[in-house]
């Protein structure tokens, strides 16, 4: 072993040695301090969401999608702590494969159709028209706009979006004529309630959306942000966001 | 619909899309890299620079752009309802225009190296023989350089075939319209239906193998 003789080192060395040591141990302790948690959110919750984060006392790390996308990543071994699906049935799964429990329904989520000119309702949705819907295969709230549109027996051509905030995007951009979206997001963007219609609720399944705790991960810090979410406080917020 | 004929109609529009694309490429991108590669114009570099942006550019920026450009009040959009009367977002034609803007680099880029090296001489006797540049273009410069083509078109085909983040970004996931290969794939996966996405990436990744292999074999032909 190569004893370190403390005279070969010039003050800036050392200096600059203890610079770093300082360093590795600051970046080795940072992600313990801080780590926030890694939460997995169906898209149509974003715009909710900053309702939801804005009393919770620690730091919350989201990641957003359609309900498929978190769910198929979290099968797949992706490191989350909580999963905020826009559906049941997901999260069921997950429970029942051991990868997931702690079950809470946090909203029952509003569809509504957004359209760009006209007036909205059943009668808009005519064969020349093009609705932004999600893919109903993997967005619950494009599973809904399916239903809807099958219930309707309406022939409106379909643009399919990744999730329902894509959906938003396509008819915001005027590039579709209209889009199934969430009330949330259409009360976040301060749309003109006449640009609007609320779909009755016979018209599709409905779109409870449950929160789990993913199993492996820190567990008791996602048990804690579910209660806060099913907490009357921030229930009352997410109602106010477009919620029931 | 079964998967079988899910990924067939999926590879037919990915075919026919890039197909579509290299043929106007080809019509364009000889004339510009010419251009590009003669001229003597203080605005060579920034036209090259424009030509080469999809090269750098994130797909999502160019798919932002497009997607606006392409909506009713956009001006591809209004250009596209005033000629043809039918939008242009969400169409096969939308994105043909798309991968044309997108896979253009990848045509007129190694068309333009190959015309560097045109040979000034045979132009010259050409010139003299009173040979008009147009002609000069059409019947020497081009069969010289017939190699450089056929591998810039089949660089601009199998590009096409590999497009994903435009197509997600202006597409719209309309079966036998703009569902391609690599979409569908990315479906699947989101589905957790491992066997289809493993049949689609297959198909793309022999295909590309394939028709790159073959094109660097005709290559060095002499």
């Amino acid at each position: 072993m190569v004893a370190i003789q403390p005279r070969t080192l010039s003050p800036r060395t050392r200096v600059a040695a203890a610079l770093t040591v300082a360093g590795c141990l600051a970046l080795a302790a940072w992600p313990c301090a801080a780590a926030p948690l890694r939460l997995a959110v169906a898209s149509n919750f974003m715009a909710a969401f900053a309702a939801v984060e804005a009393d919770y006392p620690g730091e919350l790390a989201a990641t957003f999608g359609s309900s498929g996308l978190l769910y198929a990543q979290i099968v797949q071994g992706r490191p989350f702590d909580a999963f905020l699906s826009a559906d049941r049935a997901r999260p069921m799964v997950l429970i029942e494969d051991g990868r997931a429990d702690g079950a809470t329904t946090y909203a029952i989520g509003r569809l509504v159709l957004l359209v760009n000119a006209g007036t909205p309702g059943p009668a808009w949705l005519t064969a020349a028209k093009r609705v932004a819907l999600a893919n109903p295969a993997t967005a619950p709230y494009g599973r809904a706009a399916a239903e809807t549109l099958t219930s309707l027996a309406a022939t409106t051509r379909r643009i399919v979006a990744l999730n329902v905030a894509q959906a938003f995007h396509f008819a915001a951009s005027g590039a579709a004529d209209g889009a199934f979206v969430a009330l949330a997001q259409v009360r976040a963007q301060r749309v003109a309630a006449d640009r609007y219609w609320l779909v009755p609720d016979h018209r599709h399944k409905p779109i409870e959306q449950v929160a789990v705790v993913v199993r492996g991960g820190r567990e008791a810090a996602a048990r804690s942000f579910i209660a806060h979410l099913a907490s009357e406080p921030v229930q009352a917020r997410i109602r106010d966001a477009g919620y029931r | 619909m079964s998967i079988a004929a899910d990924i067939g109609q999926a590879a037919w529009v990915t075919g026919l899309l890039a197909l579509a694309t290299t043929a106007i490429l080809l019509l364009v991108a000889p004339p510009l890299a010419w251009w590009i590669a003669r001229t003597a114009s203080k605005w060579r570099p920034a036209v090259e620079a424009l030509v080469a942006l999809p090269l750098v550019l994130p797909p999502t920026v160019m798919g932002f752009y497009l997607l606006l450009a392409m909506a009713a009040d956009g001006p591809l959009g209004a250009l596209a309802k005033a000629v043809s009367g039918a939008p242009l977002a969400f169409t096969f034609a939308g994105l043909v225009v798309g991968s044309t803007i997108y896979s253009l680099p990848f045509v007129a880029g190694p068309l333009a190296a190959a015309f560097r090296t045109t040979d000034d001489r045979i132009l010259e006797a050409a010139a003299s023989l009173g040979v008009a540049p147009p002609a000069r273009f059409a019947r020497l410069v081009l069969p010289l350089h017939r190699k450089a083509l056929l591998a810039a078109g089949v660089l601009g085909f199998a590009h096409t075939v590999g497009e994903f983040g435009i197509v997600l970004m202006i597409g719209g996931n309309i079966p036998g319209e703009t569902r391609v290969l690599s979409i569908a794939l990315f479906d699947r996966v989101e589905m957790l239906d491992y066997f289809a996405a493993h049949v689609i990436a297959a198909i793309l990744l022999i295909f590309s193998l394939a028709v790159l292999t073959c094109t660097y074999r005709w290559l060095r032909v002499p």
